[in-house]
């Protein structure tokens, strides 16, 4: 649990689009330990989900560099696989195909393909619906398919990007503790962005805290809470709002740079 | 077929049989003489009803050589098109170059082309066939074009995620994903394509191994307009059995997977 698996050397991303330069992540630093659950929090266009992308390689940092224990990452791998808030299932391919996708593309034999993705099928609770189509499915049910798909190509890194972000509160809630389980039998890094404090507080070792954009880290919450985490405890209370208060002040700024107001002027408003 | 068709094509031919009778003029004839003209154009000459026309047992050669025409023109235009659909989304700068001059392009019809393509091809299939091609090209390359692009930017991000790379990420992921816009493009440019092989066809009236829009043509010169009205209901139907039963069920197969 103490070498480092993913690490972030100063990266930046610059977007430009007609005309307009945008700093979306600017030297930012993170190490992901080995094994690690670790939970991405920040204000709505901090950066979060380029930040994931550039973990994944789906975008090149601008610059800086980001390793993989300790080697330069240049192209996409389904070692970092990621999962996607609007689950990007295929929808021309059943439950069984899509799980199948990452290994077809590995050339893994037909047999192998099968026999790893119907086991996966399984973990997340979806064993009878192989052959079903994703229309067929709710929308907790598409991104268990999603997870499935993500873990039956055996990633070392698991990039999750706002998951749960679009279900419903019990779904949520049940896929969050199935995800935790997952973690403990599968023992793989996680890096999982969310914009729900509570969320990160749960699943989270430790809680990186972005600040608005450009995205950089602000603070690291390291979360000692012991597994499985009573949302309503005092405890988590006292860690959430600890990370709440620093938040705050962060999205204060982005809309103070949105609306060139003083933040003066606007914790004023607030109140 | 459901009860309400029927019954609208009933009320239809009958309409259409009073009428007819009513005014009693011959360049407008009722359907029951469109229909046995339509079996003299099938039947051998010595079989007919009618007093032997000259096209009699012409109908079926005529539908065979325009279809294969037709179809000539309708998979190379059609393929063409595709293919540089694909192109345009591999190379984004070649698809910014190409647009100005295919939005110009586009909007010229296929039967525009058919007096350079007689001048280039004489009285050969291949005057006929390319016209279909400019008819079939533009549309299919549009619509790929098109398609290609509002692929969802995450399902390609998922796909290379996973690994899809090369040939592989065409052949697994872009085409199928297009597969929709491919197929309505593919409706369009065969309603195009048969419109234009027809009207060129007629243009063209070739020598040897006439079509149905040639047919057409001979039928009205001999003023025999019971027979031209039964060709027309041939292209009529033909044009619609092939759009509806060949490609409208393709499109059911894939939206039905495709779509929620």
């Amino acid at each position: 649990m103490s070498s480092n698996k993913l690490e972030c050397l100063s990266v930046s991303k610059l977007y430009e689009k007609n005309g307009n330069r945008i700093w979306a992540v600017k030297n930012l630093n993170l190490e992901v330990k080995e094994g690690e659950f670790l939970a991405i929090v920040g204000p709505s266009g901090c950066g979060k989900s380029t930040l994931l992308k550039l973990m994944a390689s789906l975008e090149r940092p601008t610059e800086g560099k980001i390793l993989l224990d300790g080697k330069e990452l240049r192209d996409p791998g389904p070692e970092r696989a990621m999962v996607f808030q609007y689950f990007s299932l295929f929808p021309w391919c059943t439950v069984l195909e899509n799980v199948e996708f990452g290994l077809k593309m590995l050339n893994v034999e037909e047999d192998e393909r099968r026999e790893r993705a119907l086991h996966y099928i399984k973990l997340v609770g979806l064993e009878g619906f192989e052959d079903y189509y994703p229309r067929q499915l709710s929308g907790g049910m598409k991104q268990r398919v999603a997870l499935a798909r993500a873990l039956a190509v055996d990633p070392e890194v698991l990039l999750m990007d706002e998951p749960f972000g679009s279900l419903d509160a019990q779904t949520r809630n049940f896929l969050q503790a199935e995800l935790l389980k997952i973690w403990e039998e599968e023992k793989k890094t996680i890096v999982f962005v969310t914009h729900s404090i509570i969320e990160a507080v749960y699943l989270g070792d430790r809680v990186v805290l972005m600040t608005s954009r450009p995205g950089r880290v602000k603070e690291v919450f390291e979360i000692d809470i012991e597994r499985p985490r009573d949302k309503g405890s005092p405890e988590f209370s006292r860690v959430r709002s600890e990370i709440l208060s620093s938040l705050k002040k962060e999205v204060l700024k982005t809309i103070s740079s949105e609306y060139s107001l003083d933040l003066k002027e606007i914790a004023e408003m607030i109140r | 077929m459901n009860a309400r068709t029927i019954f609208v094509f009933l009320v239809f031919f009958a309409s259409w049989e009073l009428i007819s009778r009513s005014l009693g003029n011959p360049i407008f004839p009722p359907p029951s003489k469109v229909f046995l003209a339509l079996f003299d154009l099938v039947l051998p000459r010595n079989l007919g009803f009618l007093s032997a026309p000259v096209e009699s047992g012409k109908l079926v050669p005529s539908l065979l050589n325009t279809l294969k025409r037709v179809l000539m023109g309708f998979s190379l235009g059609s393929l063409a098109g595709f293919s540089l659909g694909i192109l345009n989304f591999r190379f984004e700068s070649l698809e910014k170059t190409i647009d100005p001059i295919v939005k110009v392009l586009h909007p010229i019809p296929g039967v525009s082309w058919i007096p350079i393509s007689f001048l280039a091809f004489g009285e050969s299939d291949l005057a006929v066939v390319f016209p279909v091609v400019i008819a079939t090209f533009f549309p299919m390359l549009v619509n790929t074009t098109s398609g290609m692009k509002s692929v969802e930017e995450d399902l390609i991000l998922a796909a290379r995620n996973l690994g899809a790379k090369g040939i592989r990420f065409y052949s697994h992921v872009l085409i199928p994903a297009t597969l929709p816009f491919v197929i309505s493009g593919l409706r369009i440019s065969w309603s195009y394509s048969w419109r234009t092989s027809i009207a060129a066809e007629m243009v063209l009236s070739l020598a040897k191994g006439g079509g149905l829009g040639m047919l057409h043509l001979t039928s009205m010169y001999h003023l025999d307009v019971a027979s031209a009205m039964a060709i027309m209901l041939t292209i009529g139907v033909t044009g619609m059995a092939l759009d509806h039963l060949v490609l409208g069920y393709l499109e059911r197969r894939t939206l039905e997977k495709w779509e929620g």
